[in-house]
Order: C-alpha cells, then structure tokens, then sequence
C-alpha cells in the first residue's frame, strides 16, 4: 500500500510540474510587459529596464521557470505584478470564499441528487420518475451564469430577499449574514449538479438492481430496504464517487462563472483576473492551486478504490 | 426548550426578545429624507469602492479612490478651497501658513510653514519643512508616477538620473521652505496640491520603504486605523488632529463587491455613499423614482473622452482622412451609452475651465461630407483598421456603436479590447503602432495645461507611458505651449489655450465626444457630499443627518 | 464544462456492441415488437422513436439548424431587422405614439410589434441576433466537437492498439491534461492567442476536451484489441491501420455517436461560457453567450437582453440532452429500457 501511495505521490509532484510549466510557456506567448506596470507611470525607459532585472525578466524562460519552481516548493509564490501583494497569502485569503461555495453546494445537491436517483430507480417510469428526470435533464442544461442572473433578479432584485451578491465572512457577520449571501449561489450550483447526480445515481441503481445478485438476496427473501441500500446502493455510488471527487476538485479550483455573477471573491475569480490582466505570477499560482485541487481529488477517488479493491494496487 | 408540552417561560422571553430585535434592525428604506441640520459630529460612514486604492502610499498612489481617501489622511502645502464650481479651483493653503511668495521672474516660491501641525500616531513630532523636502525627493527615489509634475524643480532631473541624492532646488532653513524652478511654471502651486507632495515622515518612510501603504502616517483628521487589502479600509479620527474637519467618527471603506450591490446598499442605506462611477444601467431606475431621484449628486468633473487617431500611421497621416471620421460620427449616440452622464464634447476644454470655448467645427453627422473626404484623400471605399479599447463598462459599447457607424462611410474596424491595467500601458507605447481607439482623460489639477500640454504637445511624446496617444506633432503648437507653459500672465494664458484648443480640434487628430459628470448616489442619511474634480469625494465633509 | 463521460456509467463502456447478440436477442424475443430478423440500425431507429422525449429533442434541432441555415430568409421575412443594424438614434411607432428605440438613458424598448423579442442596447433587435446567434453557436459547438473527435479517437486508438510504451507515454500525457481545470486553461489559451477568430475558439475548444474522447476510445479499443475478429483479420495479413480503422473502428461508432451528440449540448454550454467572459465570439458578431455579457449590466432594467439568449441556451441545450439520451438508449442492446 504505502509503495503505491509513494508512487502515486511522485506523479503527483510530476504532473503538478508538468502543469505550472504549460502555464509558464502559454504566458510567453503573450507579447506584454510586466516591468512596465511595476514601475509605473512616468517611468523612463532605464527604470523599466532596472525593475526588468529587478523581477528577473531579462533572463530565459526556463531560467525564470527554474526560479519559480525553486522558490514555489518552498511556499513562496512570489509577488503579485498588479497589487504588489505575495500571492500565496493573497490565494489564502481567497480559498475561503471557493470553499464556502463549494461545500455548501455540495451539501445540496448531494442531498437532493441522490436520493432523488435511488427513489426514481425503485419506481422507474412512472411520474414522479419523469418529473424528476425532466427536472434533473433541465439542470444539467442549463447555463449557470444565466440561471445566477436569472435567481438574482427574481429573489434578490424582484423579492428583495437575498444580496445582490457579494460575499460576507463568518467573522464579519456572523453564520447567519454569511448563509445568507450565499443561498443563491449555492443554490444555482446545485441545481446543475443535483440533476447530474440524480442521473447518474438512477441509472446506476437501475442497473444494479437487475444484476444476478440481486435476484439473489430479493429471492433469499431479505428485505426490500436492506437489499437496496445495502447491496444495491453501496455498489451504484462507487462511479457517483468518481464523479463527486472530480467535481470537488475542479470546483475547488475556483468556478469562474459562479464567482463573476455573485461577485464572490474567490479563487476562480482571481486567476480569471490575473488572467486577463496578464499577472503572470498570480496566474501560476491559481492555475497550479487548481491544478493540484483536481490532482489530489482524484489521487483521493484512486485511493478509496485501492483501499477498497486490492486489485487495483497492483497495477 | 418544551417541558412536557408546554411552553417554558424562557422560550418565550427568547422569542419577544427575536421579535423585538427584529424590528430594531428596520430597513431605512421606508424613511423619506432626514432633516438637515448641517454639519453633526459623530457616527460611522460607509463608503463602497469596488476596485479600491492602488497605493494608500501619497508617493505611488494614482487612482482617484487612492487620491480620495489619502485626501483624508494627509496633508500638502496647499489644498483647494471646499466648494464647487468655480470657487472650488482657488487654492488654499494647507500645512503653509499662508500662500508663498512668488519671485517677479516666477521661478521662485517662497513658504512658511505652520508649527502647529503634528503627526498622527505613532508618531509625536510635529510637520516640519525637512519633511516637505523628504517626501518630493522620496518620490524620485521610488520612481513615482508622479516624478514627471516635479521635474521643473532645479535639480530634479539630475535626482532623477540618480546623478545626485537630494533636489538641491528645495532648500529648507528652519521653517522656511524654498522652491527654485527651472522655468517658470504658472501650474507649480498645482501641483503641490497634489497627494504626491503630502507630508510623508522620513523615519517611518525609510524603515517601511516597500509597503508605506501598511504603515501610513496622518497628518490630516483621519488616520488609517485598519487596511485590509482588497477588503476593508478604516479610518478613525486622528487625536493629534487640530483642525475643525471630520464630522463622523469613523469611515468605513468596504472593498471588492460589486456595483449593483453597492446601489442595492445605499438605496437600503446599508451604505453611505460609492467612490465608483455609477452604473449607467442603474440611472434610469432611480430617475424614475422620486425617492431616490433627489438623491441623486450630479457634479461636473473636468473630463474628455474621444476617439484618438495616430498621425503617424496610415491612413491617418491625411487629415481629410480624419476629418472625415469626424463628420461620420454621431455623438449623441455615444452619449446615450454612457446613459446621458455628461454633455457632447466637441472640443478639448471641458466646460468648467474658464478657457472653455464651445466649438463646432465639423457639423455632423455628415455622411456626404465624409465619403468626398475619403475618396479625395485616395480611399472611396473606406479602408480597415484595428480600433482598441479598455474593457470595462460601457466602452465595449461604445466601440460597437463607433464600429456601425464608421461602417457606413467604409471604414471597417475590428474591435480589440484589453484590461485596463495592460491597455493604457499598450497605447502607451508608441512602438506597438496601435492606429486608433478609445481613450479618456481626467484632470490632474484644474489648468488647460494638463489637457494641452499633456494629451498634445509633440515635444513630450515619451517611448513608455506617453499620453499623446494620437502622437499628433505640429510644431507651431509645440511652440505656443511652451510659450504659454512659460507665461505667467491669466489673460494671455486663456487666450492661448483658446487658440490652442481650436487649432488642435481643427487638426483632428483626435475626435472629443464627451464631457463626462459626476453622477453619484447617497444614501438618505449622508449630508455634506461634495465632489471636486481635482480631489474627488471629499470624504471629510461627509456626516451623518438628523 | 462537459460531463458527458461521467454521466455514462464505466460499465457501459467497456462493453462492445455485438451485432451478432442483437440478432439474435432480436429474434428470440417478442417484447421489442417488432418482427425478429431486423438489422440493428433499423431496430435502434425504431427504439429510438418510441422515445418520445428524444423525438422532440431532435425535431426542434432540425427546426433549429434549419432555421440557423437559412437565417437570412428568417431574418427578412419573419423578423424585418438585420442583425447587426443598430437603432441609437432611431424611434418606431407604437401605440400612436414615436418611441426611441434607445431612450436618453440608454435603456432599450422591450418586446413589442416591431422588436419581437426587444432591442438590445445598442439598438439591434434580439431575435435576429437569436437566430444568427444560433449559427455561430452551433457551428462552433458541432465543430469543436468534431475537433475532440478527431484528436482524441486518434490518440486513443494508437494509445490503446500499440500498448506498452506508446500507451504509456500517451496516457500520462492525456493524465496531464485531465489534470489542467479545463475553463482556466481554455482562458489562458484564448486571452494569450492575438486573434479571437472562430476557428481559434473552435480549435480552443475541441482541444480543452478532446481527453474525455480519449479516454473512451482507449477504453474501448483495450477491449475489443483481443477479439476474435481482430485476430482474424490479422491473421488475414491486414496492416495496423486497416485493422485500426476498418475493423475497430466501426464498433466504435456508435458510442461515439451518442458521446458527440451529448458533447455538443456540453460545448454549447462552453462556447457561450467563453463568450460570456469574453472570450470567445466577440462582438457584433451575436452569440447567445456574448449577448448575455452585453446585457448583464442591465439584467434588472431590460430583462430580455439577457432572459431570451438564455432561454435558448437552455433549450438547444436540453434538445440535445434528450436526443443524445434516446441515441445511447436506442443503440445499447444491453439498456434497460428507462424511458
């Protein structure tokens, strides 16, 4: 066990590598200067060139990379080109935010996702099934950055009864102050996700409850409850796990779209700003940061399943 | 907590006590406007800025929210007279006990300082000359923004150059304070108004040189009690303050968040005020309303915003060519996107300079007019060209309604937009050879000079950061600025820049469309809000109503 | 951001089609209704249409591609307005009375008699940007889905059919990219190329997700690698890529099928996502995704800037989802018929 752990941890750091150098390289294509915004306005050519240095950005790329790396294992992302501000702490401050995002969304749609699947399986093709299909269907196709606009202007502009948007800390307001600006983010996410797990969930149940072994126990004469939960569903969650560890990871990475309409001052909607405004050592850090939530989340899946299943260690 | 099915005499306390509180934290919304009484001391102001400072450093700090909070906080020789309009263009003096006296050859500024000022915590000692002197020198050490305002100073340019370690041009000998210029310079006083020339102490400055902003000292009625970047900034009174400003106790600016929330607040009166500009979409709505209309602030501010063409390049080296754009474009549609916030600008000089002058020389939209240009300059069936823009709100659509109607004249654009951070340094620089685009100015300090000078003068057309973005070049005009810049004479100067104004404009090598105004929100309990167009939001006149 | 492969559950995949199995179901049961001895694509077709669901979904597609293609004759005949035609400066009549289009505020009209679907703030009328929107998007999702076909069936295929090292170096390579958040990596790519024309977000697009195709095919083709048939045919003498594309491939047809059909309702989704930020399709060129940024300023003043696109978004969307739905269940043998 711990030798495929240690194997897996060494990929980890490889792929993380692999990552933050793609990152680098993509921003050198772009044709802009940092050493110009870092010394300002007014500054003559002699100063950019002295802040040029300064920041290292005379030497070759993978020069600058090596420095970056050198320095990103030992915790030290560098300096923001726009605020000036280290972006490790900035990053901090901001995953918070991305958490509360996704953990409370997650809560949601898991509570309504799956049992919604598993009642839709047990009783499959009748209304309240297709009710919830429809439902589930609508979810998964609908885009979130309209869905947000759309339960802003109806529950926060129309009713009045939420924020506009924005994000409040626990520390600042209080819990209640902060589920309250967070319902309707929450909300929108989950309506996507609910419908994706509702589905998967369904159709795993229903394929499972037609295996043979199934047949089995329901003709051993055990009873209905435990033959679904304990043998139907433990064995259908195991690709909604799958699936829950991925979304975990790429929602942890910052889901721009959310964090663009609330307003939420998170992690997506940092590196999305990095991006554009070419914050080359924001944007490794946030691009690696996700990078690594995806990582982990899955190195997380694999080893739930090693754990579970020997055969698998082995590979 | 029930007891066997009844009611505990507890529960119900808590539940008068929840209902009661509920209503203590009634919305203001339903109020109608409170009493004014006038200036009132005490209570908190909320102020919303989206984007915040860049520097609450007086030396970096070149953003109007910047400049509007360190407004609050710090002090210079001389600061403008709080009023609008026209008396809000007098200087007053500030940390100099009285306004200077100025040589006859105009190249010498002589101040006194005041004694009486001291330094806000935790610092004790009071503002002396010396500090004065520190804090210009401070700002060519750390390569400010702001170097290019003090370079008329003698020996600034070698300071600059690092060829010397202080500006032998300022001289201080105990309370006196000396300014020798290299030319004369009827803005200098100007200048100094500037949050670049505050009082900044060298001992906390020297020790703090990379994040002054986390370790800011006050002069004025406020002091930074809390700075949270990108979240909350807080400023309370200063205790070693001995003036009669600052009405609220403490002034609250929140960071981040967006600007419909931030309408949301203020009309709930959640929040006091915004430093942002208003969101066009939001007028219509509280114009509509005659709740909110009336409180609605509508200040001008001394600003240009306009299309620019670069001389330089094709096509627009001809100036039929530019006429033409000029006849084609339609400014009262551009003024419907920035939802009516300003008058049409058909010249450079907004209309609160004295120097103003309204001009109409190309009457349009004349499409007839434009097309002849255009064939005659060689190109009847229009031409191609990148048109570039920041990408906030609402210049996209600015770009797109320029776009449709250049279109109609032949002229077919491809819009390129870019953050603000990289644009201005994109358009900046005059080797990215960008043709045409969007740009906008606001005032530095109330002079004709800081539009002419700046956005015109061929001679100071810079490799980095150059703000003649139309890189227009005429060598009459280069000479009449000068000689302007070097005149001391008030008459002679309006005349000039008139003149100015009308052969720049003539030129073309920019289109004006717009004189933005101020428009801003307040909550229904915030008094006092004044705007100045060199200063901002005077946030320490604001206090709390009724 | 697409999720059509973990939507599908693994089991599904590994397993092959096997026509010679349908037949033969086929004509041992009575249940299909339908007379046993049928091919498999006209017994998938008939499953197919009894989804009546799924039917839907693919008659408003027809409807819309069909109304896409021809949106020039839409535009002229149904809704009178170009949609690039801006009214800044324009009134209409309505009521008896002379309307701006744009007021002095710069708010638009709202859905009327002669801007069905209202105007948006520049004056242009949405409908017909609906319409030339629908284009663009679904040309671009179609396309870019394409694209994802393509890299990630070859990639796949030669990963899985030469194994040991090959597959070893392609795998961890498809690892590396899995492991890239795809809309940040979509970003970067499109704020770092100079031109936003749409084969660059095409490409963009269909390169972010060609991994999940990858994936797939590399899970089939592992399967079906040591089949009989493939034996045979290389015992025949058949080349590698004979063998890859004459024989393999065909098996792979039909879950590819269902995966492009749920990919595009996915890259619908992506492509307006871009768009939104502003990144994708720019400006004037409409996309249901971009006229959503153009609008959102106003969500609150002129809900029908941003409400319609929406609306459409969801519905292609979910006609797709139902389409792609009834395709995986109509050529699965082994579905238990869920509908």
């Amino acid at each position: 066990m711990t030798a495929y752990l240690l194997r897996r941890l060494i990929w980890v750091f490889f792929l993380l590598v692999g990552v933050s150098l793609t990152t680098f390289i993509i921003f050198f294509l772009i044709p802009a200067n940092p050493a110009e915004l870092v010394a300002g306005k007014n500054a003559t050519p002699e100063m950019i060139a002295a802040v040029e240095q300064r920041l290292g950005l005379d030497r070759p790329w993978y020069e600058q990379y090596g420095l970056f790396l050198s320095r990103a294992v030992r915790g030290d992302l560098g300096f923001s080109y726009i605020t000036q501000q280290r972006v490790a702490p900035t990053l901090l401050a901001a995953f918070p935010v991305t958490l509360s995002l996704t953990a409370g969304a997650a809560i949601i749609w898991l509570s309504l996702g799956i049992p919604i699947g598993v009642l839709s399986a047990l009783k499959p093709r009748s209304l309240p099934d297709r009710l919830a299909m429809i439902f589930a269907l609508v979810g998964i196709s609908t885009p979130v950055f309209w869905l947000g606009l759309l339960m802003l202007k109806v529950f926060a502009d129309l009713l009045g009864l939420f924020p506009l948007g924005d994000y409040m800390e626990m520390t600042r307001g209080g819990v209640l102050s902060w589920m309250h600006h967070l319902v309707l983010p929450w909300l929108t996410l989950a309506f996507l996700y609910a419908g994706w797990y509702a589905r998967m969930t369904r159709a795993n149940m229903m394929e499972t409850l037609g295996e043979d072994y199934v047949r089995t126990a329901r003709a051993k004469g055990l009873p209905e409850r435990r033959v679904v939960f304990r043998h139907a569903l433990r064995n259908s969650l195991t690709p909604v796990v799958t699936m829950f560890g991925m979304d975990l990871g790429y929602l942890l990475g910052g889901a721009v779209l959310t964090e663009t309409v609330f307003g939420l001052p998170g992690i997506g909607g940092l590196a999305w700003r990095a991006i554009q405004q070419r914050d080359l050592p924001m944007v490794m850090g946030a691009v690696t940061l996700a990078a690594a939530f995806i990582i982990l989340a899955n190195l997380a899946v694999d080893l739930f399943y090693a754990v579970l299943d020997p055969r698998v260690r082995y590979r | 907590m029930y007891r066997h099915g009844h009611f505990s005499l507890r529960s119900l306390y808590l539940l008068i006590g929840l209902s009661l509180l509920g209503a203590c934290r009634s919305d203001q919304q339903s109020q109608g406007p409170l009493p004014d009484h006038g200036p009132r001391r005490g209570g908190r102001i909320i102020v919303l800025s989206q984007n915040g400072p860049d520097y609450l450093d007086p030396g970096l700090a070149y953003l109007t929210a910047s400049w509007e909070i360190l407004a609050a906080v710090n002090n210079g020789l001389l600061t403008y007279r709080r009023a609008g309009g026209a008396g809000g263009l007098e200087l007053i003096p500030d940390l100099a006990a009285t306004m200077p006296e100025i040589s006859p050859d105009g190249r010498r500024y002589t101040f006194v300082i005041r004694d009486d000022v001291r330094f806000g915590p935790p610092l004790r000692r009071e503002v002396t000359a010396a500090d004065l002197k520190y804090s210009l020198e401070r700002l060519f050490r750390l390569n400010s923004p702001g170097v290019g305002f003090y370079t008329n100073i003698a020996g600034a340019r070698r300071m600059g150059r690092g060829q010397a370690d202080h500006i032998e041009g300022i001289m201080v000998s105990g309370d006196t304070l000396v300014f020798e210029l290299e030319e004369p310079d009827a803005t200098f006083l100007n200048k100094l108004a500037m949050p670049f020339a505050s009082a900044v102490p060298r001992e906390v400055a020297e020790k703090h040189s990379q994040d002054y902003s986390r370790h800011h000292v006050a002069t004025g009625p406020y002091m930074i009690a809390r700075y949270i970047p990108r979240r909350r900034i807080i400023l309370t009174r200063n205790p070693h303050y001995q003036g009669r400003e600052g009405c609220a106790d403490t002034l609250e600016i929140q960071l981040g968040g967006n600007t419909l929330n931030a309408i949301a607040k203020i009309k709930k009166g959640r929040a006091d005020l915004s430093l942002d500009t208003l969101p066009p979409s939001e007028l219509p709505r509280l114009k509509q309303d005659p709740g909110t209309r009336e409180r609605l602030r509508i200040t001008p501010i001394g600003t240009l915003y306009y299309i620019f063409m670069n001389v330089r390049l094709k096509p627009f080296d001809d100036l039929r060519v530019r006429q033409a754009v000029c006849y084609t474009i339609d400014k009262r549609a551009l003024l419907k996107v920035w939802a009516g916030q300003g008058i049409i600008a058909n010249e450079i000089l907004p209309p609160e300079f004295p120097a103003f002058q309204p001009l109409d020389l190309y009457p349009g939209p004349d499409l007839t007019r434009a097309r002849e240009l255009l064939a005659e300059a060689g190109y009847p069936d229009g031409f191609k060209v990148d048109f570039h823009s920041q990408n906030i709100d609402p210049w996209p659509r600015v770009c797109e309604v320029v776009q449709a109607q250049l279109r109609q004249v032949g002229i077919r654009t491809t819009i390129r937009l870019f953050d603000t951070s990289v644009y201005y340094q994109l358009i900046g620089r005059p080797a990215e050879q960008v043709p045409m685009g969007l740009s906008g100015w606001y005032q530095d300090y109330p002079d004709p000079s800081n539009f002419i000078d700046v956005l015109f003068n061929g001679d100071r057309i810079t490799e980095v950061h150059n703000n003649n973005v139309s890189h227009y070049d005429n060598p009459e005009v280069n000479r009449l600025i000068g000689e302007t810049l070097r005149t001391m004479d008030p008459d002679v100067r309006l005349l000039n820049w008139r003149h100015l104004d009308r052969m720049i404009t003539a030129d073309a090598s920019i289109v004006p469309y717009l004189h933005l105004t101020n428009h801003a929100f307040v909550s229904p309990r915030l008094g006092g809000y004044l705007y100045h167009p060199s200063v901002g939001t005077m946030l320490t006149l604001l206090y709390i109503k009724g | 951001m697409p999720r059509m492969a973990a939507d599908m559950p693994p089991q599904k995949i590994q397993r092959p089609l096997r026509e010679a199995d349908v037949a033969r179901k086929a004509a041992t049961a009575g249940g299909t209704g339908v007379p046993p001895g049928l091919s498999f694509r006209r017994l998938a077709w008939h499953r197919f249409c009894r989804d009546r669901l799924a039917v839907a979904g693919g008659l408003f597609i027809i409807l819309l591609i069909a109304a896409a293609a021809a949106a020039p004759l839409v535009v002229t005949h149904l809704t009178c307005h170009s949609p690039y035609q801006q009214h800044m400066m324009d009134t209409i009549r309505l009521d008896g009375r002379q309307v701006d289009v744009v007021d002095d505020d710069g708010l638009p009209v709202g859905p009327n008699r002669v801007f069905l679907l209202g105007a948006d703030l520049t004056g242009r009328d949405v409908l017909s940007r609906i319409i030339y929107g629908a284009r663009i998007s679904l040309l671009v999702a179609i396309l870019a889905t394409g694209v994802s076909l393509l890299i990630g069936l070859v990639w796949g295929m030669v990963a899985a059919f030469y194994g040991g090292i090959v597959d070893a170096f392609l795998s961890r390579i498809m690892e590396l990219m899995m492991a890239f958040p795809i809309l940040l990596l979509a970003i970067a790519l499109a704020s770092a190329m100079q031109s936003s024309s749409l084969a660059v977000v095409i490409l963009i697009i269909g390169f972010v997700n060609w991994t999940y195709v990858g994936r797939i095919v590399r899970g089939q083709v592992l399967s079906l690698r040591q089949r009989e048939f493939v034996e045979a045919a290389r015992a025949l003498g058949a080349g590698d890529a004979h063998i890859m594309f004459r024989v393999i491939l065909p098996n792979l047809v039909a879950p590819l099928i269902v995966y492009g059909t749920l990919a595009v309702a996915g890259n619908i989704l992506f492509e307006t996502a871009l768009s939104f930020l502003g990144l994708g399709v720019q400006p004037p060129m409409p996309s249901w995704g971009n006229m959503i940024r153009e609008g959102m300023a106003y969500y609150n003043v002129a809900w029908w800037i941003t409400g319609f696109p929406g609306l459409f978004i969801l519905l292609t969307v979910l006609a797709f989802n139902l389409m792609g739905d009834g395709l995986r269940d109509a050529l699965d043998p082994h579905a238990i018929s869920r509908k």
